[in-house]
């Protein structure tokens, strides 16, 4: 079966640079795409019920920018290519098997369930400073499992994926203003769940 | 202007996505309304929280291994995908035979270039490689224009990747020189750095945070959205950050401090 490639031709961005346009190779894309598996499995993470989930969106993600290699132009924004396929196909596939669930579903399921984020411990020890807020951490990704997905989803890309505003509205394929909204809306929401683990 | 009317220009004043005249505007609100200027630190503590939060969470070791080791050999010697998930990746397994040559090209380079063995090899190599570096036993190319340096470097590379440039002039130094320098299986761009400070070496590559040694101690700059990982020896300092999608380890003798301020641009002290 080719792979349907349709729905990546809108992610073709203006060039950042003019002179630098320039088609990427696979090899390059793929050497790339590796740089930005963190921000990828974050994202996923906060879309997917499970670990499991969230890599097999990671994988399919990363099989189908190759498939679609030559849709990718140099010097436009990678980043935001490779975050607009995954949610593509999270949605697409929470549509077709209702297999994977937003976390915003989990509001319903066992409590286990809904917490599930704070099980997910970074692969990575991470330096001190980091285990120092370990537990604002974890309670930060327990919160963020339970607001909306509409407030999540901009959260996710611009405070913890250092997406602007333009990529986020760009991958969410909604207006800049909206972004701006939902974004305040969804750090209120956090405010008023994380409380006094903020000050 | 009510309070709430400016909520939304305290969110993007704190991503820095104001415009000027909305920047104006809120400010002038601000300098009136002690309610909101406490509004806005929570909100910078929470986005603080967040980065932190989100920079600790990184894919699994065993996805990334998963991907890169996406390589099979075939009856024939030729290397293909091998399904991941056999639902997914078979399911894209076109019938083309070029798709298989390409295939072939794209792991086999991603392998080549990524293949993580022990994550910290460059920058322990980095640390170990420096003083060699600086004392002529690596052969370095002299160049007079950094531009120039920059450029030869890149096409060592097949462009695939540049040096980062910076400005280190706050630490008296300037670019002289580089090599290209194969460690463990990546190539890295090494530009010496040199005038009347003390040295540093700068190494490039392509890779990720997970670069840094697992005892780096990290410092995050809220303000720039860099964390910069600090590792040593007995002799000399290191630090590791992230531009793009390179990573840039600079070495010197300089205290890390001190090299965190030349990166951040502020004055040099030393």
């Amino acid at each position: 079966m080719e792979l349907d490639t349709a729905n990546f031709a809108c992610l073709q961005w203006p060039a950042v640079n003019g002179d630098s346009v320039r088609k990427f190779g696979r090899e390059r894309l793929a050497s790339e795409m590796l740089t930005h598996l963190d921000h990828l499995y974050r994202t996923a993470l906060f879309l997917a019920k499970s670990d499991a989930d969230a890599q097999d969106c990671v994988q399919e993600t990363c099989a189908r920018a190759l498939g679609a290699y030559d849709q990718f132009t140099g010097g436009t924004n990678l980043k935001a290519w490779l975050t607009r396929i995954l949610y593509n196909y999270f949605f697409d596939s929470a549509a077709r098997h209702k297999r994977m669930v937003s976390t915003a579903q989990l509001s319903d399921e066992a409590e286990e369930q809904r917490d599930y984020l704070d099980t997910v411990a970074s692969d990575d020890p991470g330096p001190d400073q980091l285990f120092m807020q370990r537990e604002l951490g974890a309670k930060i990704r327990s919160a963020l499992g339970r607001i909306p997905e509409e407030f999540r989803a901009p959260i996710v890309l611009v405070d913890m994926g250092d997406c602007s505003y333009q990529e986020a509205a760009e991958i969410l394929r909604c207006p800049i203003g909206t972004v701006r909204s939902r974004l305040s809306r969804g750090r209120k929401l956090l405010q008023s769940i994380l409380g006094d683990y903020l000050t | 202007m009510r309070c709430e009317e400016v909520q939304e220009l305290i969110t993007a004043s704190i991503d820095d996505a104001l415009t000027p005249q909305e920047r104006a505007f809120l400010d002038t609100h601000l300098t009136d309304c002690s309610d909101c200027r406490a509004q806005r630190e929570r909100e910078s503590a929470l986005k603080r929280a967040l980065q932190q939060a989100g920079a600790a969470i990184r894919a699994p070791e065993n996805l990334r291994a998963k991907i890169i080791d996406s390589l099979e050999v075939g009856s024939e010697g030729k290397r293909t995908f091998k399904p991941l998930r056999t639902s997914a990746w078979l399911r894209r397994a076109p019938s083309r035979p070029v798709w298989a040559v390409a295939a072939t090209l794209v792991l086999l380079i991603a392998t080549l270039v990524y293949r993580l063995q022990p994550a910290q090899d460059i920058a322990s190599l980095a640390l170990a490689t420096h003083e060699r570096v600086l004392t002529g036993k690596e052969k370095l190319e002299r160049v007079a224009d950094p531009k120039e340096l920059r450029e030869q470097l890149s096409l060592a590379v097949n462009q695939r990747f540049r040096p980062v440039a910076l400005d280190l002039s706050s630490a008296k130094v300037r670019p002289v020189a580089g090599l290209v320098k194969r460690i463990g299986e990546r190539q890295v761009l090494v530009t010496v750095y040199e005038g009347d400070g003390p040295a540093i070496t700068c190494y490039t590559f392509l890779g990720t945070e997970a670069d840094a040694p697992k005892s780096a101690e990290l410092f995050r700059d809220s303000q720039m959205g860099v964390n910069f990982y600090i590792f040593s020896d007995q002799h000399v300092n290191a630090v590791l950050h992230k531009e793009g999608d390179v990573i840039c380890i600079l070495v010197s003798q300089l205290p890390p401090a001190e090299i965190i301020n030349v990166l951040r641009g502020m004055p040099h002290h030393a």
